[in-house]
């Protein structure tokens, strides 16, 4: 299979399996659920198929950055000239697609005219955020098994979600990651306003209320990297690039290499997309969606929701926010790491304060995601002595905030069926009238505990590694933000034991008899578990194949000149920069005389 | 430059109030001055007024004056073009012909849906 | 005294007729109509056979119309010579170009699927002029589109209003109806009015009446003593904007949208929004780019900011007014007019980044895009906004409720529809939204932020928007069947959704399958036709040369043939 086929079925096999669906004939209802379960195993098969091509061999793509493959996919057109770095392509003329089969990057124009691409790409940073998705798609499907209202429109919407968010993995160009983000919001819409609970409506409502706010602040983002057209102040070399692209990459290493981009420009197009995504993610101020839209969710939607959808803003900080505007990032990382902290420590306060599990569940991981924007904007990126680029600590930095990613979608999936579980054999969600449930659910009990310590960040499962890296990292960077991080450990602790404690210690005879997990429910907590501790005994697991990309993405993010220029304002050092300014020439757009 | 070329016009302006100012006027000054009821009276056609001034026409007036002006419109453009009728040839024939057939339509219209009937 | 230029013939030639085929066979077929009605079948059958036979007998007629323009479209049918943007086409007031020949076909689209919403119900006893006005009207709207001259956009745009003032009042027995006919005659008259006050101006700055000639005009008016008057430039400039303004329904021109959209019977209500709207922006784009192009912005001659500064201002305004009242309507037709206010405030950005963008003919492609795939969306909605008032006898929204469940295919193509009017990609409305933002940030030479603001505004404007769209898709959805939903979906309707609905995702999928042949157009829309017969050197610029001797309106205007015994036509 064609690696063109292979990246276009991960998103295209979901979205029809999500049409086939809405045609079902009525008859024929009750297999939907099988036929979704289907079409998810399908893609977990597909992204398996992926990972196992991205790591094995020696021409496997883990050997080579994705900059790197993405170079040598390209389009070209009859008359623009292909031999610069920075060529784009921009004409209504016939394109010529230059491709490099295997190497897990699909490139095809698509909106020729404005440079839109469809443009997709696999490296170890989305690679584990798509087999997560695959994987938790699995499990929630498994977990809607009891629902049986409008089955067909339920499962439709969940596939369709499921494809969007598989998009928004896979795309590397700005455009058509931004058409993925969207579509994901209807579908979630739905599904929390129609299988919500009883204050759905509004919580769905303001979900997407949020999500189409940030969304215009991050389109906003793309449209002023699109049309920037040179810092004539800090443009200190000829840069052979015309902007009017919207290909990630690309623009990456624009950013990496030259100073097309301007520290000013690159600071608005951060702080844009910083809050687009910290809506998404969510971090502090923008957190209030969160604990509505998780209490409303039906308990399969919360496991999508909290494992996958928040992941697409921890996703977009690490390969949008970050690379497009390093110098941005770098100029700001003090106000990111800040709301970082605060959104950990908050976060964890507020779980602290609430008696709804669902509630404690959905504020813990505010306080889990606060670690991603922590991680990310521990720009220690010089040695403290002096100007010497040292991003070593900051590579950590990075890793552990994907780490989190991962060790977070685990563990609150978990989190969120175990209270589904709960709450469906207890009809209640309050922890004060919960307790004694090790008795009745031993089996329950004891996963439920392994995931419980693993959000909670026990050293030997997944959340500790994660957060490790990020608080070691910060100490690098601001040794007061790392230490109100560390602290968070003390909360996080509390309110996690004190859950464990009122829901499963004690004896309560009010649960005599409720039955422990079926074997379905078992089939859908027990992968959780293990990964839980397998990813916290040998993180090696994960990090061999993601640790490269982390690497190359650190690496180009630190050696902006643009980043060293910030550096040197900043400290008041001497511009160790040549003078020469010269304008980038022109020569990418097409001469097109206007017509009037 | 452009005031002498409208000043004809300003004059024709003048002249033109001035025509219809100046008699009364002229009245004002020279008439004499005695009222009696019956010059008081409101005198329309030498008849005298009945009921109130500001009656309702009946709406079948409109449409009546919208057609007598639509054909009176209509004569106006034929005039010319009779006159000038050897010179533009054939096709104006054409265009005047499909001219008198909208006009016809209308008229056409106007008979069947009874606008035309007093009621 | 420079020579008087020879027309050769002032008669038009069979290929222009040929050219006109479509909008002469709706002349003709809208007085077929009406004679059909009132000879044959008035008083003498039911008036549901009438209507049936009428409707049927225009829908055959304009689908005749469709076929004619598209025909005109297949290659070869015209010599592409003939086709050239150069040609002195009815004496050059009307553009025979690949511009016209694409967008009559839109219109005549629009027409067709009008028709075939009005042939569901019978709701006025006048089903004979219902249906000529409809096709009078689409001939305004279709010269409107292909106008070059001033006189014959003013004859266009006054044939298309006032043939609507007429269709806005023709509901039976609904005051409603008769009230949003008279309000939106008084406010068009003024608004005509003022239009024609502003062309006169224009008019006796330039000396002529001819798009381009006026273009011209003003360009050498920087050098030509007493041409370029201080105040009354401004002064015309505003005038005309006014009347644009009010046909697009643009703030502060808005007033009368609300209730006409809400008086008139919704299929009218369908072909103000989409058909009308449609005319006037191309017509605005015209006006604005081939004539008044030199006042975009104030070379000093306009005492007052050029028209990229106001429009940009209206845009912003009117985006934000229509989306903040829209907010509040529990009506359903009410909260549609109020969005068509905020979608002509999107259109806007789009004639401003015609004005502005390095790449004028892709703006206006965009723009193209946008009125294409608005229309069809705005028909769509108001096709269920009409089975709503028809069939339920209500507009609210909340009469919507359920329907997702119980007609899951007319409920699928309105969300649809919805989403695409608040701009989620991948469908149309986003591209079109999108493609046009994108033109405003296009502007060349000042780094491309110029405009910056008015996008940031509209983007923020379209989130408001999604709150009020998003609760009828609530209504659909979310809410328990109501009594409204026993009611099945006429044909009419479904047809006009299920077309509208495959065309917004089918264009949003692809949108170069619409944008290639409408940035086509664009090129041509933005070029007028130079006089073939004054055999002046023209300039790359389309800039006459002899630019000491002002045109003579006598020239431009009436075409003179050189003996004396000829008039003047």
């Amino acid at each position: 299979m064609s690696d063109d086929l292979l990246l276009s079925l991960l998103w295209m096999v979901p979205l029809g399996g999500a049409v086939l669906l809405l045609l079902l004939p009525r008859a024929f209802v009750g297999a939907a659920r099988m036929a979704a379960l289907g079409v998810t195993l399908c893609v977990l098969c597909l992204t398996l198929i992926v990972f196992v091509r991205y790591v094995s061999g020696d021409q496997a793509p883990i050997h080579r950055s994705l900059a790197d493959r993405a170079a040598d996919n390209f389009l070209n057109s009859t008359n623009l000239d292909q031999t610069d770095a920075f060529a784009g392509f921009l004409t209504t003329d016939a394109v010529q697609v230059i491709d490099a089969p295997g190497d897990l990057v699909v490139r095809r124009p698509w909106i020729p005219y404005f440079n839109i691409q469809y443009y997709l790409g696999v490296d170890g940073i989305n690679l584990g955020l798509l087999t997560l998705t695959a994987l938790i798609s699995v499990l929630a499907c498994l977990a809607s098994w009891n629902m049986d209202q409008h089955q067909r429109g339920y499962y439709a919407l969940f596939l369709l979600l499921q494809a969007s968010v598989m998009g928004v993995f896979l795309a590397l160009d700005l455009f058509l990651f931004f058409v993925f983000f969207e579509v994901m919001l209807f579908p979630m819409y739905f599904l929390i306003a129609l299988w919500g609970g009883p204050r759905r409506e509004y919580a769905a409502i303001k979900f997407l209320l949020f999500t189409l706010f940030g969304s215009a602040l991050i389109l906003i983002a793309f449209l002023i990297l699109y049309f920037w057209s040179g810092d004539a102040s800090a443009t200190l070399a000829k840069v052979p690039f015309r902007a009017h692209s919207f290909d990630a990459p690309l623009i990456a290493k624009v950013t990496a290499t030259t100073s097309y981009y301007g520290p000013s420009v690159q600071g608005a197009v951060f702080l844009l997309l910083l809050i687009g995504f910290l809506v998404k993610l969510p971090a502090f101020p923008f957190h209030t969606w969160l604990p509505d839209a998780h209490v409303e969710a039906p308990t399969p939607i919360s496991m999508m929701l909290a494992a996958v959808l928040l992941k697409i803003g921890g996703y977009g900080l690490v390969r949008m926010a970050w690379p497009l505007a390093p110098a941005g990032a770098y100029s700001w990382s003090m106000l990111a790491a800040a709301l970082g902290a605060i959104s950990i420590v908050y976060g964890a306060f507020a779980a602290l304060a609430q008696t709804d599990l669902k509630k404690l569940v959905a504020y813990s991981s505010v306080s889990h995601m606060g670690f991603i924007t922590l991680g990310l904007s521990a720009m220690g990126l010089f040695s403290s002595t002096g100007d010497a680029l040292d991003p070593r600590y900051y590579a950590y930095g990075v890793v552990g905030a994907n780490y989190v990613m991962l060790a977070h979608g685990i563990t609150s999936a978990g989190l969120f069926f175990l209270v589904g579980v709960i709450y469906e054999r207890t009809h209640t969600r309050d922890l004060n009238a919960l307790g004694g449930l090790m008795g009745v659910m031993p089996v329950c009990g004891v996963l439920g505990v392994v995931i419980f310590f693993g959000s909670m960040g026990l050293p030997g499962l997944c959340g500790f590694i994660g957060e490790a890296f990020v608080i070691l990292s910060e100490f690098n960077h601001s040794p007061w933000i790392a230490a109100v991080a560390a602290f968070s450990v003390v909360l996080t602790s509390g309110y996690i034991l004190w859950a464990i404690q009122r829901i499963w210690l004690g004896r309560n005879s009010t649960w005599d008899g409720l039955h422990d997990l079926t074997p379905r429910e078992i089939l859908i907590v027990l992968p959780l578990a293990a990964f839980t501790v397998l990813m916290g005994v040998a993180p090696q697991v994960v990090l061999w194949w993601m640790q490269p990309s982390v690497d190359s993405l650190v690496r180009d993010l630190a050696a902006a000149p643009t980043v060293r220029a910030v550096h040197e304002t900043l400290n008041g050092l001497p511009s160790s920069q040549p003078v020469a300014a010269e304008r980038p020439h022109h020569a990418m757009r097409g001469a097109k005389a206007p017509v009037d | 430059m452009i005031l002498s070329r409208y000043l004809f016009i300003g004059m024709l302006l003048l002249f033109a109030i001035g025509f219809a100012v100046a008699p009364l006027v002229l009245i004002r000054i020279i008439a004499p001055r005695r009222p009696t009821p019956h010059k008081g009276q409101t005198v329309e056609c030498g008849l005298e007024t009945q009921g109130e001034t500001w009656i309702r026409f009946r709406l079948q007036y409109y449409i009546f004056a919208l057609l007598f002006v639509v054909f009176d419109v209509e004569t106006v453009f034929l005039y010319p073009w009779a006159a000038s009728y050897v010179s533009l040839g054939w096709y104006a024939f054409v265009e005047m012909m499909v001219f008198l057939a909208m006009l016809t339509v209308g008229l056409v219209y106007a008979w069947a849906i009874g606008a035309l009937k007093w009621q | 005294m420079p020579t008087v230029p020879v027309i050769p013939s002032v008669w038009p030639s069979s290929s222009e007729w040929f050219f006109l085929s479509p909008v002469l066979l709706m002349a003709f077929w809208g007085v077929l109509v009406l004679m059909l009605d009132v000879l044959v079948l008035r008083n003498r059958t039911l008036l549901s056979t009438r209507a049936k036979w009428l409707g049927l007998t225009s829908l055959v007629g304009a689908l005749a119309a469709l076929g004619l323009a598209v025909g005109l479209l297949w290659p070869g049918v015209l010599a592409t010579d003939v086709l050239s943007a150069n040609e002195e086409f009815f004496n050059g007031t009307i553009a025979f170009d690949a511009a016209s020949a694409l967008l009559q076909v839109v219109g005549i689209g629009f027409l067709v699927l009008v028709i075939g919403l009005s042939m569901t119900w019978v709701f006025t006893n006048e089903q004979g002029e219902y249906y000529a006005l409809l096709f009078w009207s689409a001939v305004g709207m279709i010269l409107m589109i292909e106008a070059e001259e001033f006189m014959t956009l003013f004859v266009a745009l006054e044939t298309m209003t006032i043939s609507i003032y007429i269709l806005t009042g023709l509901e039976t027995g609904s005051k409603r109806s008769s009230e949003a006919a008279l309000k939106y005659l008084i406010y068009g008259s003024a608004a005509s009015a003022l239009f024609l006050f502003g062309l006169s101006w224009v008019y006796g700055l330039t000396g002529t009446t001819r798009l381009a000639a006026v273009g011209r005009a003003l360009v050498e008016s920087r050098t030509v003593e007493g041409i370029g008057g201080q105040w009354t430039s401004g002064l015309a400039l505003l005038l005309v904007l006014a009347g644009f303004g009010f046909k697009v329904a643009s703030v502060p021109f808005h007033q009368w949208t609300p209730d006409v959209y809400e008086g008139a019977p919704a299929p009218v209500t369908a072909w103000i929004a989409s058909g009308s709207k449609f005319a006037s922006f191309i017509a605005m784009i015209k006006v604005l780019m081939l004539a008044l192009g030199t006042w975009s912005v104030d070379t000093g001659h306009l005492q007052s900011p050029g028209w990229v500064v106001i429009l940009s201002i209206l845009a912003a305004v009117s985006m934000t007014y229509g989306n903040l009242a829209a907010l509040g309507q529990q009506n359903f037709k009410r909260m549609l007019a109020y969005s068509s206010i905020a979608h002509s405030g999107y259109l806007l950005v789009g004639v401003v980044a015609i004005g502005v963008s390095s790449q004028r003919t892709e703006a206006t492609g965009a723009v193209l895009y946008y009125l294409c795939t608005y229309g069809l969306a705005t028909l769509g909605t108001f096709a269920v906004a009409a089975w709503l008032a028809h069939d339920v006898g209500s507009d609210q929204i909340d009469d919507l409720n359920g329907l997702g469940f119980r007609r899951p295919v007319p409920a699928f193509c309105l969300a649809i529809l919805l989403l695409s009017l608040i701009g989620v990609p991948p469908l149309a409305g986003f591209f079109g939204k999108m493609l046009m933002f994108m033109e405003a940030l296009n502007a060349g030479g000042n780094g491309g932020i110029a405009l910056t603001w008015l996008v940031v505004v509209a983007l923020l404007n379209s989130v408001v928007s999604a709150f009020y769209y998003v609760r009828v898709l609530k209504a659909l959805y979310l809410r328990q069947p109501g009594p409204a939903i026993g009611k099945s979906f006429p044909s009419g309707v479904i047809w006009t959704l299920v077309i509208a609905a495959v065309a917004t995702v089918g264009f949003g999928l692809n949108p170069t399958a619409l944008l290639d042949p409408l940035g086509g157009a664009g090129i041509s829309l933005l070029t007028s036709p130079e006089p073939a017969s004054s055999g002046r050197p023209v300039d790359s610029n389309g800039i006459t040369q002899s630019a000491t001797v002002p045109e003579n309106p006598a020239q431009t205007q009436v075409p003179v043939a050189p003996a004396p015994s000829a008039s003047a036509r």
